[in-house]
């Protein structure tokens, strides 16, 4: 057992003084781990739904008071929730699952104009916000205000309504939360400014079912984090054993192992679930 | 070749990573091209360093390429599921 462990953790002769979990061969066992580890991930989730996906906590209430929240803090009127806005940002959410794209215009060139037309929202200015895959309300809002053509929507004085929409459901192959927030002004509202569209504005969709009982992400990202650091254990053992011992032999450098790796583990940790469009 | 001074090298190696890294986190939407580049930089830095020593074998090369791939593997299923 111990002569087991040795073999596969430290540097001897009977593995040519490198750890054998650390030789290209062991790597690559790694590597195919972890592909099937997500093939079997998305196996599960297709055929057990409900088990794995993407937990969401993102709320359309959480998300219209945040972006509120957000105006106030910059001297701007509260956005009034719009059923109208709701239902174009509904079918806007529903035409990307259906149609399977995840952008502002569909395959087939239907702006999300369209969709505030189809609602019957007459319009004087109109945007659109899209996010997906976010785990919670603050995290969509912290990502759009990060966004300098998100920030904008949300922070435009021009906007009077708000639709938001959340749907978790599958989308191109995986759970997913979708977030569609579209914002309107109607032609009836007095401006001073002229009408016109200039920008385009994203949606959030807010029906949120029961979340999975495991998320991918997590499931994933644990993984990630637990395989990085256990080779990271090796090769800094592996190379204190051969700086000690003085042994010469041929291999890649352990310091820069450690680095890239270590670089590897503080993405790994830092990085969070979500997109914004 | 003249050789590189070892702490000059990992350095480069840092500050290239740590710049990627920034990439990979500003612009989510580049994710799996950054991780792709991430580790082909890896890749290209060993290679470069060990002939630099004259130290290129089979095993090194090996070593560096299975490193390489499984940081890709990790970063893009990772990103494929954020």
């Amino acid at each position: 057992m111990i002569k087991t462990l040795s073999h596969l953790f430290t540097p001897r002769s009977s593995n040519n003084y490198k750890a054998k979990s650390l030789h290209a061969s062991s790597l690559s066992i790694f590597i195919i781990i972890i592909m099937a580890s997500q093939i079997i991930f998305s196996l599960i989730g297709k055929s057990i739904p409900g088990v794995l996906g993407l937990a969401s906590s993102v709320t359309t209430q959480e998300l219209i008071e945040l972006t509120n929240q957000k105006r106030k803090e910059n001297g701007l009127g509260e956005l009034k929730l719009n059923p109208i806005l709701v239902e174009a940002a509904t079918k806007k959410a529903a035409d990307m699952i259906n149609k399977n794209y995840w952008a502002h215009t569909s395959p087939e060139g239907k702006t999300p104009w369209s969709f505030f037309k189809e609602a019957d929202y007459k319009y004087l200015y109109a945007g659109e916000n899209l996010a997906r895959d976010f785990q919670d309300s603050n995290s969509v809002v912290k990502a759009w205000m990060n966004s300098p053509t998100h920030r904008d929507n949300i922070l435009s004085s021009r906007y009077r309504d708000i639709g938001i929409v959340v749907i978790h459901d599958t989308f191109q192959g995986q759970e997913t939360t979708l977030v569609v927030q579209m914002f309107g002004t109607t032609t009836d509202t007095s401006l001073s400014q002229t009408s016109k569209i200039d920008q385009p504005a994203e949606a959030v969709l807010a029906e949120i079912t029961t979340p999975p009982l495991l998320s991918t992400f997590d499931l994933t990202k644990s993984m990630s984090i637990s395989l990085t650091l256990i080779l990271l254990l090796i090769i800094a053992i592996d190379s204190l054993i051969i700086a000690k011992k003085k042994i010469i032999r041929l291999s890649g450098r352990g310091l820069a192992h450690l680095i890239f790796l270590g670089i590897l583990l503080l993405l790994l940790i830092i990085v969070q679930p979500g997109l914004v469009l | 070749m003249k050789k590189i001074k070892p702490a000059y090298s990992y350095l480069t190696l840092a500050i290239i990573l740590g710049f990627l890294g920034l990439i990979f986190f500003q612009f989510p939407n580049f994710r799996i091209i950054t991780s792709i580049i991430i580790g082909l930089s890896y890749f290209l830095w060993g290679i470069l360093i060990h002939v630099k020593d004259k130290t290129l074998y089979l095993p090194v090369i090996l070593e560096y390429l299975t490193i390489s791939l499984l940081s890709i593997v990790i970063l893009i299923f990772l990103s494929l599921r954020a």
